[in-house]
């Protein structure tokens, strides 16, 4: 049967390029938070919070965890407003402000480090999946770390790969049930902790592996967390477009990414500190006894499939922003070379340093982004400008706004100086100031004044013409 | 290449209402100050949580 009008509408709204209009709109405050929270308690905040609390006692890894999450999400989340209000995705919305290519060029920088975050989901919920089956007395091949986590992390990317072929829709009825249970299981893990071991036992347990100086582990830790902070930010505008209102994708965002999600990362840190290992799959059972061990593990489990099966959508609807023909299958299967990366555990194990990278690349594009909107389109965008490729306001030169990439290769150059995460090595500022969040200052500073100069001397050469002209 | 070549016929038409409805003003509820004003609250808290924990570190080393 053939497809009708409508149909292709609505397809092409949840799965495609069209803006959403107001009616459209799936998402108000609490659905918009379970979707972010969903998406933010998985893999990635377990991991940062048990390697914060690998190098720094309770008390300074509560701070690093909070002010690294809470400070990028806080600078970012004004882009929630551009996404909400004109009802579209990243790299649609992007295009006012890198042009459609250099728009495009940080689409392909995105689906590669999302082959890397489904990875590390999934993965983590394969190393979950073999603790069970060791605590069930399953076979030994299919609980060890190079054949059986690999089997279950594949088998969840399946799984995950099938509920983004369903749609937003679906995603928002799984994460209804699913969520609210995930945050339910991890407050009552914390309490669990510190009834049975004692507050003081916690707050003062030394870290397992610290650095040199408990300074250096402070800007580490932050240098981490700031990572998964700007990270959100290509995802920002795939569920903002869905947002019922302005004010929901704001403070949703915020408090989604950069608040909520922090309960996981500092039970990671507690439990780090307690069990003496970043890995929750390690602690869980440890930390949690027999019971609330398995419990947590059967969350880990649905907290990286959530996460997942949203990670392959986002990609999916920003895949479909560069080739709009692409049915949604086609789009998804972008995300199949991820497989790949989930044969072995080496993908896993660099959490860390995927996470400075990240830290690198999107602080430099969100202080671009942010200094954009906010001081040179001053919160108004033409919509039908976003939608002409090689015409209107946004054409800037051969489709790239070269001030904008300019001042990310600046910001790269500073943050390698600062800090360069292949060796862990740190600059001479960066037990002082980190480098992430500078990066990102640094960066929209660069654009700024690079804006300004290339727009002066362009009225500078325009003004003799039209002098001559008689204008 | 504009987007017109890339689409369907009948989704640019529908492409081209649903941009002139949203130029004219359909659009979702706009943010307003007081939103602003609780974000700054929350990061105010964060800021000040991450003040003392450090200082805290930083006088106990």
């Amino acid at each position: 049967m053939a497809e009708s009008r409508e149909q292709a509408v609505q397809r092409e709204v949840y799965f495609g390029i069209l803006p959403v209009l107001r009616g459209e709109r799936q998402f108000g405050l609490l659905d918009f938070l379970l979707v972010q929270v969903g998406f933010g308690i998985a893999a990635w905040s377990f991991l940062v919070g048990g390697y914060t609390g690998s190098v720094l006692p309770a008390g300074p890894a509560i701070a690093a965890i909070l002010f690294g999450n809470a400070i990028p999400v806080f600078l970012i989340s004004v882009l929630a407003i551009l996404y909400a209000r004109y009802g579209v995705d990243t790299f649609i919305g992007a295009r006012a402000i890198l042009g459609p290519r250099g728009s495009n060029l940080f689409l392909i920088i995105f689906a590669i480090l999302n082959l890397g975050w489904i990875t590390i989901a999934c993965f983590m919920l394969g190393e979950s999946a073999i603790r069970v089956v060791a605590a069930f007395g399953g076979p030994e091949w299919l609980a060890s770390r190079t054949v059986g986590a690999p089997i279950f992390a594949l088998a969840a990317f399946a799984i995950a790969w099938w509920l983004a072929l369903q749609g937003p829709i679906a995603i928002r009825l799984f994460i209804r049930v699913g969520v609210p249970a995930m945050v339910a299981i991890i407050v009552g893990l914390i309490i669990y902790i510190f009834l049975q071991n004692g507050v003081s036992a916690v707050w003062n347990a030394q870290p397992p592996a610290p650095y040199d100086t408990p300074v250096r582990g402070l800007a580490s830790a932050i240098e981490w967390n700031v990572g998964l902070g700007f990270s959100w930010l290509p995802y920002i505008g795939q569920w903002n477009r869905l947002a019922k209102d302005e004010r929901t994708a704001l403070i949703g965002t915020y408090l989604g990414w950069g608040v909520l999600l922090n309960v996981a990362a500092i039970l990671g840190a507690l439990t780090a500190l307690l069990v003496g290992t970043y890995e929750p799959t390690e602690w869980m059972i440890q930390a949690g006894g027999p019971l609330f061990g398995l419990f947590g593990l059967f969350m880990l489990i649905l907290a990286n499939l959530t996460s997942a099966t949203v990670l392959i959508y986002s990609q999916g609807l920003s895949i479909k922003t560069l080739f709009p023909r692409w049915k949604w299958l086609w789009a998804l299967l972008t995300t199949v070379p991820a497989a790949l990366l989930m044969l072995t555990p080496t993908m896993y194990d660099s959490y860390t340093k995927f996470l400075a990278y990240i830290s690198f690349i999107m602080a430099a594009f969100g202080g671009v982004m942010v200094a954009d909107y906010v001081f040179i389109q001053r919160f108004h965008i033409s919509l039908r400008d976003l939608y002409r490729q090689h015409a209107g306001r946004y054409q800037y030169f051969a489709g790239f706004n070269w001030e904008a990439y300019a001042a990310v290769i600046l910001g790269g150059i500073f943050y390698f100086w600062t800090y360069d995460p292949a060796t862990d090595r740190a600059g001479p500022l960066f037990t002082y100031i980190t480098a992430g969040i500078p990066t990102f200052f640094l960066t929209a500073a660069v654009y700024l004044a690079l804006t300004f100069v290339t727009r002066r001397l362009a009225v500078r050469q325009e003004e003799p013409v039209a002098i001559e002209r008689g204008d | 290449m504009a987007m017109e070549h890339v689409l369907d016929p009948q989704l640019q038409a529908e492409l081209e209402e649903r941009i002139r409805r949203i130029e004219n003003g359909e659009r979702p509820e706009p943010f307003t100050n007081l939103d602003w004003v609780y974000m700054w609250i929350v990061t105010a808290v964060v800021l000040f949580l991450f003040a003392v924990l450090v200082l805290n570190l930083l006088l106990h080393r």
